[in-house]
């Protein structure tokens, strides 16, 4: 066993929230670049493909994979400054920085039970790697 | 590839991270394999053997794949529901796949954790107002 020192825990910890909060952005971006399309279905998606695929590779997909990048590497350097038992929980209050999100700039509902639901995945993650 | 059209979206969902998650077990054997054992994003000659390793190739292809499908279920749900659903779906592959390959043990809390995030999963695919493609069979509850 090596000593990890305490101003390491702090500091990933930030580092993994901050993470979490532009994964949030970028879904938010994701889902937005989505929306020119509509509802991709397969079936009617093929029949103007490369229409279809212009129409989603706009600014918005783009900004989206950027952010997930950076983000993945902020993740990254969290990872490598302290253990993954405290960093990947962490990680998963991306799920509630994208509600907030989705919720002030989509106008996405959720009701008390999609909450509980979320709330419960959490609770697995969090549980998974004690 | 029609049946992501009849199957409900929150499955493909879960299919979408069930199929990320086979990225993180396989690039951990690439790794291992390159010898990589303090890997820095900076390092060029550690990227050159990791794409020329076929675990890392096809952990990232699946992933990829994992991804669009992943688009298409953002396309059709709340984007606030799809994105808890494939990250508690892809912990799942890692789990199995990190034993069955790396050899990582599967404990206690592991499996206490993958069954409360399989409940939460039914519990938002359940209760989520999302519109479904059969109205008739589900008009029934929510």
């Amino acid at each position: 066993m090596f000593q990890i020192p305490l101003e390491n825990l702090l500091v990933s910890i930030l580092l993994a929230t901050l993470a979490s909060a532009i994964f949030g952005v970028a879904t938010l971006l994701f889902k937005k670049a989505t929306m020119p399309v509509g509802e991709i279905k397969v079936q009617e998606f093929k029949k103007d493909f490369k229409g279809n695929v212009k129409k989603l590779l706009n600014k918005d997909m783009a900004l989206a994979i950027i952010l997930q990048l950076s983000a993945w590497l902020i993740f990254l350097m969290a990872l490598s400054r302290y253990q993954v038992s405290v960093i990947v929980p962490v990680l998963s209050t991306t799920y509630i920085f994208t509600a907030f999100y989705c919720n002030r700039f989509l106008k996405e509902k959720l009701s008390w039970r999609e909450i509980l639901g979320i709330l419960i995945i959490i609770v697995g993650v969090i549980i998974l790697t004690l | 590839m029609r049946l992501i059209n009849t199957v409900k979206n929150e499955a493909v969902a879960a299919l979408a991270g069930g199929l990320i998650g086979f990225g993180d077990p396989l690039i951990k054997i690439s790794m291992e394999a390159a010898g990589l054992n303090n890997f820095l994003f900076y390092d060029i000659i550690g990227w050159f053997s990791l794409l020329l390793n076929w675990h890392f190739l096809l952990g990232m292809s699946l992933a990829f794949v994992g991804s669009i499908v992943y688009v298409i279920a953002l396309s059709k749900g709340k984007a606030s529901i799809i994105n808890p659903l494939s990250g508690g779906a892809s912990y799942i592959t890692i789990v199995v796949l990190s034993n069955i390959l790396l050899g990582e043990s599967v404990t206690v809390p592991k499996t206490i954790g993958i069954f409360i995030i399989i409940l939460g999963i039914y519990l938002l695919s359940h209760f989520s107002n999302n519109k479904q493609l059969n109205n008739e069979v589900r008009g029934e509850h929510s």
